[in-house]
Parts: C-alpha cells; structure tokens; sequence
C-alpha cells in the first residue's frame, strides 16, 4: 500500500549532494553496529573491549540496549543521615532538597550515587562536602543546627520468593530499618566529625 | 535478494511517518526529561552535587563541570524550545540540530541523570536534522503555503527507525538471555517489581498475578526480542508484532513508573516505522500529508 504513482517533487530528500546522503547511511549503520556490539560481544563469549578517553563518549550512546539483563535479589534504596553535633548522633535526612530530580525513586541522582559510586570514598567525600556545605547554608532536612559529617547506607531488602506478598516500596527517609538491612556505605570519621563539630 | 533488500530499504516511503516521530519523539523526550528541567539547577549547575572531574571511567565517560546556576536554566529554557519548535516543525532543521547538541550535552554533563531516553535522545534529534522531518505536517510548510506537498521521503529517513527497533530489541534480548532470563532465573520480572520503580499497579500486579504467568511472560518477551529482526521482516508476522510491542511497553509504562516516557517514546518509533498506512490514514492529519495538501488551514 506504500507504492504510488510518482510526480514531480513528490519525493523529500535529505540534505546536500548524493554522496553526502550515502554517508550519513554509513554512519547511520555505524551507530546501529555499536547498539548491538555490546550484547554481541556478550553473545560470542568476547569481553567488551576498554575503550580510550575520547571515544568513550560516543561509545557511551550506544550503551542504551542492555535493560533489566539480570534479577534482583534485594530491593535497594540508599538512604543518608548525617551527625548532629549538638545531638552527638547520626539522624537521618530527607535527601530531597539536596538531590531534587526524582526524589522518591531510584532515578535520584542519589540512588544512582549509590549505584555508581558506593565504594568509592574520593566521591563520597564530595559527598559529605556537599551536604554539610549545603545544610549550613540553611535548607530544610530535618535536622536543626550544626552537623559533622555523614553516613551513607543501603537498604537491603530480600526480595520475597514467588507467590508470596510483595514488599511495598513507600518512599520515607526517616522510617526505621531493621538492621540486618542496613549496610554501610560511607561514613565521616569520627575525628572529622569531632573537628568540625569542635567536641574534644 | 541483494537488489531487493537495497530496494526495500531505500524505495521512497510515506512521509507521514517521519512526522509522527518528529511531532512525538521530542514530546516522549521532554517528558522524561521534565523532571530534570525543572530542576535544571539541580541537574546542571555547581549549586547541585558534582562528580568531581578527576574521575574519568566507564561511569562518566566525560567528566563535565557544573556550570553557573543562570547558565542551567538558561541551556534548559533552550532545550525545552528547541524541542518543542521540532515538534511543531519550527525551523525544523535548525531546531532538531539545537535539540541534538543540548542532548548530547545534558546526557554526558550528568551521567547520574542519564537514562537510555538520555542515550537515545541525541539519535532522535540528529535523525530529525538530517531527514526532511519538516517539510510537511510543520509550521515551516505553512510558512511556506505551498499547494501541493511531498507525499513520500527517500527510504532511508524511515527506514532507520524501521532497522532501529529491532536491532535494539534483538541487543537487549541477547544482553537478557546471557544474563538470567533463559535458564537461570524464571521469575525475573518478579524480582524487579518490589523496588522504588514499583507502582500501584504494579504492586497490585504482583499480588494478584498467579505465579506461573511470571515465567511465560518473560519467555514470550524472550522471544520477542529475540526474534524481532524476522518479525519486524516478514510481512505476516510485522502488525502482530506491532500489537505485542506495544503491548509490552504500555505493561512496562504502567508497573515502572518513571519508564513510561521510554515506553512513550518506543511506542511513538513503533507506530511510525510500522503501523500499516490505512490505519494511519483515519487520522485527518496524517491523510491529508500523505494526499499531499496542506496539514493545516491556510487563513483566507
């Protein structure tokens, strides 16, 4: 049904010359070969090679395909809490006004902080930077006053075997959490929190 | 079958296809990244957390700084127009170009914002720029007030799209059958239905769904997937594969909240590259661009 009868200027073409048209079909085919390289290489036993620097960002954009490859076996939510000098004790926050987009869910830019970057203390203490800068600056997290440093952990929660009830996700940063859920992450060290607080 | 493959993938194509993605494709992308818009300072300024620069990996594969506070939401202000303006076929060329560069920018300046819509947003963009997306259907072509328009587009302005979805679905089947979907685990939907991506109805889903359905959803997935390279070729099998394609994405919009702007956006690709032209044609719209007049009415 797609087939017509042709007139004169019935038929839109791209831009410039011919040639030029050709090759944005090459690299058109370029990007669909980097959509499927990375499950190919899955496919055929090869390990993804490491790219360099500077390609990596266009590597980067055709890494989209690979989704939900794996189960689960916990349902995970980073959670923060931060040390109240004037408490002496961690308490925990609402990271929504530190990381705003998608708060209650793991596109948080914090989540994905977790997910990236769990173990990683460099960025985990511009982390804590972060969030003792912006808390002294005012914003409303829950806690009032001074605060030392912070903790940064993951809920683990098992996931429930088939057929029985599922976990309820709600998104609430200052509900208690059993502690075999609790797993640690980050945490300012006691004697950074003791300088910054000023407690001997 | 060389000559009828080339035949088939570069034989002119209606152009009314390439208007669905243009006006619906950016809309999909603005949605998901309406969140992010609106906290542009968040997003991309020095005012919201930064990876420091000095890390350089497969996490962030460019390390970008934050920019100033008034830059952000000045470069958002700019994405949002932009693709909007593609949309409506505004400077089409112009604005799918402007809409491309600032997605490439905003998916690499934060990497912990970035989804497949982030990754897939720039192709979308560079797609509409270097296609005649606007010639048609746009406001452009009312500028314009030409009588009788293009009804068709060169083949491969569509058939990108056309090759697109199944090399993506075939990827991700593959990167599904090598990690735990065939043999290893029969209940991964299951275990995926718990976490903060939960919504009612998933979690109502979960509850409800007797258990054996779990596996023979992901199996017929599985082979969806995996096989859409034929289904999407054989003419007999193409609208059945259309009808569970987006079947499977209305089911994932629906139980992983924040994905629906990529179900919204694979659905759109879907629709143009493969909805059979009559049942596109009982919208107005799309039936007069593909008889060739004017999409909208030219004042007297």
């Amino acid at each position: 049904m797609e087939a017509r009868a042709q007139r004169p200027g019935d038929v839109a073409t791209g831009p410039g010359p011919l040639w030029l048209r050709w090759l944005l079909v090459v690299v058109a085919a370029f990007y669909l070969y980097g959509l499927a390289s990375e499950p190919l290489h899955k496919l055929f036993g090869h390990p993804t090679p490491e790219h360099g620097n500077w390609i990596r960002p266009v590597i980067f954009f055709t890494q989209a395909s690979s989704l939900f490859p794996e189960a689960d076996v916990v349902a995970q939510e980073a959670r923060l809490e931060v040390w109240s000098c004037t408490d002496q004790a961690w308490k925990p926050i609402d990271p929504t006004p530190y990381f705003q987009i998608e708060a209650d869910d793991k596109e948080s830019r914090l989540q994905r902080l977790a997910y990236f970057y769990g173990r990683d203390r460099h960025v985990l203490q511009a982390l804590d930077d972060y969030i003792r800068t912006k808390h002294d600056s005012g914003v409303d997290d829950g806690v009032p006053g001074k605060i030392g440093g912070i903790r940064f952990y993951k809920r683990e929660q098992k996931i429930p075997e088939v057929g029985e009830p599922p976990l309820h996700y709600v998104f609430d940063p200052f509900m208690a959490i059993p502690a075999d859920e609790h797993k640690d992450l980050f945490y300012t060290r006691m004697s950074d929190r003791r300088a910054r607080c000023g407690t001997p | 079958m060389w000559d009828a493959l080339i035949d088939r993938i570069f034989a002119p194509k209606p152009i009314a296809r390439l208007v669905i993605v243009r006006i619906l494709a950016p809309l999909a992308i603005l949605g998901f990244m309406s969140h992010r818009i609106i906290h542009a300072s968040d997003w991309l300024s020095d005012a919201g957390f930064r990876v420091p620069t000095d890390v350089w990996d497969w996490r962030q594969p460019l390390p970008i700084p934050g920019i100033p506070v008034w830059a952000a939401w000045s470069l958002a202000l700019a994405f949002l127009l932009s693709g909007l303006a593609t949309a409506v076929g505004f400077l089409t060329r112009w604005s799918a170009s402007v809409f491309a560069a600032l997605a490439i920018y905003v998916a690499l300046a934060d990497r912990l914002a970035a989804f497949t819509v982030s990754k897939l947003a720039p192709m979308i963009g560079i797609a509409l720029a270097l296609t005649p997306s606007g010639v048609v259907g746009s406001f452009d072509a009312w500028r314009a007030k030409a009588k009788q328009l293009p009804t068709r587009v060169a083949g491969g302005c569509v058939s990108f799209f056309q090759i697109f979805l199944p090399v993506f679905y075939c990827s991700s089947g593959i990167a599904k059958a090598k990690g735990a979907w065939w043999g290893d685990n029969w209940y991964v939907l299951w275990t995926h239905v718990h976490d903060s991506y939960q919504t009612h109805f998933s979690y109502w889903l979960a509850g409800v769904m007797p258990t054996w359905m779990w596996p023979i959803l992901q199996v017929t997935v599985l082979i969806y997937e995996l096989g859409s390279p034929i289904w999407f070729a054989l003419p007999w099998t193409r609208t059945p594969a259309l009808i569970y394609g987006l079947g499977m994405h209305l089911m994932i919009g629906l139980m992983f909240g924040p994905v629906i702007w990529f179900s919204v956006l694979m659905m759109t690709l879907l629709i143009a590259s493969y909805a059979p032209m009559t049942f596109l044609e009982r919208i107005p719209f799309i039936k007069r661009i593909n008889d060739g007049q004017p999409s909208f009415a030219v004042a007297k």
